[in-house]
């Protein structure tokens, strides 16, 4: 589909009043002008491009005599929308001026005539065109392209008409519009797709993917409650931002979800930090109201899972004596890894990662954990050795009031270092802290790191782009043979190729998601941040 | 019948044409581009076999750096890399069949870097001295694996390796009697893999006197394969197993071959290189059956063609030749095992998945180019391909002597 998608400001009187969700680009000329001038594009644009859509391309600027850039920003001049919903998807577009369009337009014709298949379809004195499994329709100075549903003719009855229930008469969407302008917004009619029965497994009350609901409980948890969702998106070089929010009230957060409301921990800063996860999850809690939030298979999974862990764990009940230990603020953190001179260095290196949790009593939990610790470590050496692996010695550091159980591979006498040379796994203890890490560099640098201001978040997550690149770079040689072996490259392609996948993802210098209630709302805020 | 093994020397009724370069590119490195047809036809039949037999290219960087990757699926994809990639197409092909003749399964011996080194060491040796592959093979820690051949002590001698020693490696069936296997199991008492490493463990070793196959003596490993190799039958087996891959499934007079083999000090690639050259081989067009590599391999080599060639390797396990999982210590049956009515259509869709994939570039190659690049047999009457190449292969790929080489 080579038509992006477009907004055009005043296309919600085109639009049904049963549209449930919409998206607009009010001026998608700046969007283009930010993406082209981008130093990546041309990189960019070499990574997604094949052959039928160079032809393409070549072809429609041929006919057209415009470049590509100009066809896009004719085209879209006025504005992009999408909408969903009402009979079917709709992509409107508002182009710079009716002949313009018609030029582009009969130029597409010509194109897709190549093709069998094309048929032209009439209706109250307009002609629309079937292509492919989509219909597209030029009037005036709107280009309309939709899924072959019914909306198409809902849309053509409005423009024909100058009348009728449209999208712009619903108070609700009237009230969603942001007041300020963005690079784009969207709106989705929850209330309604709520009652016609839609995506049951978000709003119906209990979930099927236990990883799902720890992550999303809360928005889950409003999604069964809140009329609509509305979301913004910004872009400029320096970065985008998106904000999606639904309404909240704090009489919501009781309940089966009420583990997943909460302030999260500050985050802790390590060296070379590639990701940082806070939230606030009470995952007591969250067992505790197992019944309330999961469909049978995972209930089945999760009473499979408490047996084995409670062994695990040493007789110790898993939801009442083990989560119960922990308070609700949660910690993650991963970090490149990086080997000293004279450490074994297996060839696939891979970062080092950590969970940081706060104990509620300390000390009457801390031998339980040592023991268990202990008990994994030589279960792995006995798993280990009846697979050739190597075996990990344990040691104990202390430092003042910190405790750090070490383990660590016995250095290989012959051969290269195999993938466990990554891990030294360690567990540390230091105040109410407890730190289960996946090597001891990064369990001692926690032991003794700060927290960063808090960020009043329910959940923050930072993710570091630049290091993220090195640890990528670190494994190139894996990457290159990968992609020379999957993508059918030569060496040197392939090279070229994850250069480029390196380069890209370098100039994304920060990444952060957040989730916060801020008053009457409940907000996710995503930003990217561009390298400069 | 002398003549069979004689060089063939062109002439008015076999002239040194398109038809007779493909079928040596094909049997010897599964397929040629046209430029490479076009640049052995400049020349002598003579002077492109030594080019084959010649050529080395060095493919282990990349394979160690998957190999460390500890998964012998992306082993797989690796070696079709090298075998689509190589200048040196039958140095490959020679290393597919040793792989099939020393079978060993990835799906036992699980650790990656053993099947690597084994296949280095197949690849090394391919077109070589065969005595000394032998000798290697049998500390190949790879090999004891799969064998069950890691431990192997004087008071409870392990048989397996020794019987396959000589009933697949070496002498065939009917040629050593079962107090050889029990005999030549106690040469190899000691040889023994210990953290993935051979070591010969003298303390487990049997230093007794041994007696088979007309010899005794205080024999070790070393001295067992080289009795085993002694024998007559030795040089026949490994010519006609050579004879088989390259020229014919149906049986073909093997003593010269198996009195060269002999008398070069067991030199797999003069051998081969005389096969390459004879009257039999040029006789031979569209007399063998393609295995499902080969029929990919060459298809892509004819074509410069590349793709996602891991998907390539799951599929042709799916087709019964998984590089590095053959089905049991035979190795593969070839020859006519390969086709029936399902592989058939199973060649067909890979075939359609490979050039209707978005990943998957061809040459500069038109349709027509292509019954001379990949067919061995003329292409049936009545039978006509599209204009388009995707299409023309697919169409050509469903026809039973598009499997013909």
């Amino acid at each position: 589909m080579l038509l992006l998608l477009l907004l055009a400001q005043d296309a919600a009187r085109l639009l049904p009043d049963s549209t449930l969700a919409y998206v607009e680009i009010a001026e998608p000329k700046r969007l283009i002008a930010t993406i082209y001038d981008h130093p990546l594009w041309g990189k960019i644009e070499k990574a997604l491009e094949n052959e039928e859509a160079r032809r393409v391309v070549a072809a429609l600027e041929e006919r057209t005599g415009m470049t590509y850039r100009e066809i896009l920003e004719a085209v879209l001049d006025g504005g992009l929308v999408f909408s969903a919903g009402g009979g079917g998807m709709a992509w409107l577009a508002k182009a710079r001026d009716a002949e313009t369009l018609a030029k582009i337009h009969e130029a597409l014709l010509e194109l897709w005539r190549e093709n069998p298949g094309i048929e032209p379809v009439e209706y109250r004195g307009l002609t629309a065109h079937k292509v492919g499994g989509g219909v597209v329709a030029v009037a005036g100075e709107w280009m309309i392209v939709t899924d072959g549903g019914a909306v198409g003719r809902k849309i053509a009855d409005l423009y024909v008409d100058g009348g009728g229930a449209t999208l712009a008469d619903d108070p609700d969407f009237a009230a969603a519009k942001p007041a300020e302008a963005h690079t784009a917004w969207g709106w989705v009619d929850v209330r309604t797709l709520r009652k016609i029965g839609a995506a049951p497994q978000l709003f119906g009350g209990r979930t099927d993917n236990f990883l799902v609901e720890l992550v999303a409980g809360a928005v889950i948890n409003h999604l069964q409650r809140v009329p609509a969702v509305t979301a913004t998106l910004d872009v400029d070089a320096a970065g985008l931002r998106l904000s999606v929010a639904v309404e909240h009230e704090d009489g919501w957060t009781a309940g089966p979800r009420a583990f997943a409301f909460g302030a999260a921990p500050a985050p802790m800063g390590v060296k070379d930090e590639l990701l940082s996860l806070s939230a606030h999850r009470d995952l007591a809690a969250m067992w505790a109201s197992a019944d309330d939030l999961f469909e049978q298979n995972v209930l089945d999974g999760m009473t499979e899972a408490d047996a084995t862990l409670t062994t695990l764990f040493s007789g110790m009940d898993f939801g009442d004596e083990v989560l119960t230990a922990f308070e609700p603020q949660i910690r993650i953190v991963a970090a490149r890894r990086t080997f000293a001179e004279g450490e074994p260095t297996p060839a696939i290196r891979l970062p080092a990662f950590a969970a940081v949790f706060r104990l509620r009593e300390p000390d009457r939990v801390r031998d339980d954990f040592r023991g268990i610790f202990q008990s994994l470590v030589g279960f792995t050496n006995i798993q280990g050795a009846m697979q050739g692996a190597p075996q990990l010695l344990q040691d104990i550091e202390r430092d003042g009031d910190s405790l750090i159980l070490t383990s660590a591979y016995k250095r290989p006498k012959e051969g290269e270092p195999t993938i466990h040379y990554n891990f030294s796994p360690s567990l540390a203890f230091a105040g109410d802290r407890m730190i289960v890490s996946s090597t001891t560099a990064l369990a001692r640098e926690l032991v003794g790191a700060g927290e960063h201001s808090s960020e009043s978040a329910n959940t923050f997550l930072r993710l570091n782009g630049a290091v993220l690149r090195d640890v990528l770079a670190d494994n190139r040689a894996q990457l290159v043979v990968q992609n020379q072996i999957d993508e059918g490259n030569s060496p040197e392609e392939a090279a070229a190729a994850v250069d480029g996948l390196l380069e890209l993802i370098g100039a994304a210098r920060d990444a952060t998601l957040r989730l916060s209630t801020r008053e009457k709302t409940l907000q996710l805020d995503v930003e990217v941040i561009f390298e400069r | 019948m002398s003549g069979e093994w004689e060089p063939y020397v062109p002439d008015a009724d076999r002239p040194w044409d398109l038809k007779r370069a493909a079928h040596l590119y094909r049997r010897a490195g599964f397929g040629a581009t046209r430029a490479e047809l076009d640049e052995a036809l400049r020349g002598t039949p003579a002077e492109a076999v030594d080019r084959l037999t010649a050529a080395e290219e060095d493919f282990e960087p990349m394979g160690r750096t998957v190999a460390s990757g500890d998964d012998p699926r992306r082993l797989a994809g690796w070696w079709l890399y090298a075998m689509t990639r190589t200048r040196a197409p039958l140095r490959e092909r020679a290393t597919l069949f040793w792989h099939g003749h020393f079978a060993t399964s990835a799906a036992k011996v699980a650790v990656a870097r053993l099947m690597f080194e084994q296949n280095l060491l197949l690849r090394r040796r391919a077109l070589g001295d065969f005595a000394a592959m032998v000798q290697e093979i049998s500390r190949d820690p790879a090999m004891l694996v799969y064998l069950d051949s890691a431990v192997n002590r004087r008071a409870h001698p392990n048989e397996n390796y020794a019987r396959e020693l000589m009933e697949l490696f070496c002498l065939g069936e009917g040629n050593y009697t079962e107090k050889d296997i029990r005999e030549i199991a106690r040469c190899f008492t000691g040889w023994e893999v210990v953290r993935d490493r051979f070591k010969f463990n003298r303390s487990h070793h049997d230093e007794g006197a041994k007696s088979f196959l007309g010899q005794s003596g205080r024999f070790g490993g070393e001295d067992a394969v080289r009795i085993v190799l002694e024998q007559p039958s030795a040089s026949r087996f490994i010519a006609a197993r050579l004879a088989r891959f390259f020229v014919s499934d149906e049986s073909v007079p093997i003593e010269p071959l198996a009195v060269e083999l002999r008398e070069s000090g067991w030199d797999v690639g003069r051998v081969v290189g005389r096969i390459l050259r004879s009257n039999l081989f040029f006789d031979s067009i569209g007399r063998k059956i393609r295995s499902p590599v080969e029929m990919v391999v060459g298809l892509l080599r004819a074509l410069e063609g590349s793709t996602d060639l891991q998907v390539v390797a799951d599929d042709l396990e799916r087709l019964g030749q998984g590089l590095f999982h053959p089905p049991s210590v035979k190795g593969w049956d070839g020859g006519r095992t390969w086709i029936n009515s399902s592989t058939l259509l199973g060649r067909a869709n890979l075939v359609h998945r490979i050039v209707t994939s978005e990943k998957t570039r061809l040459g500069d190659v038109t349709a027509a180019d292509l019954e001379g690049l990949l067919l061995a047999v003329p292409l049936p009457d009545g039978v006509s391909l599209p204009g388009d190449l995707r299409e023309a292969v697919h169409r050509l790929s469903v026809l039973p002597e598009f499997h013909l080489f």
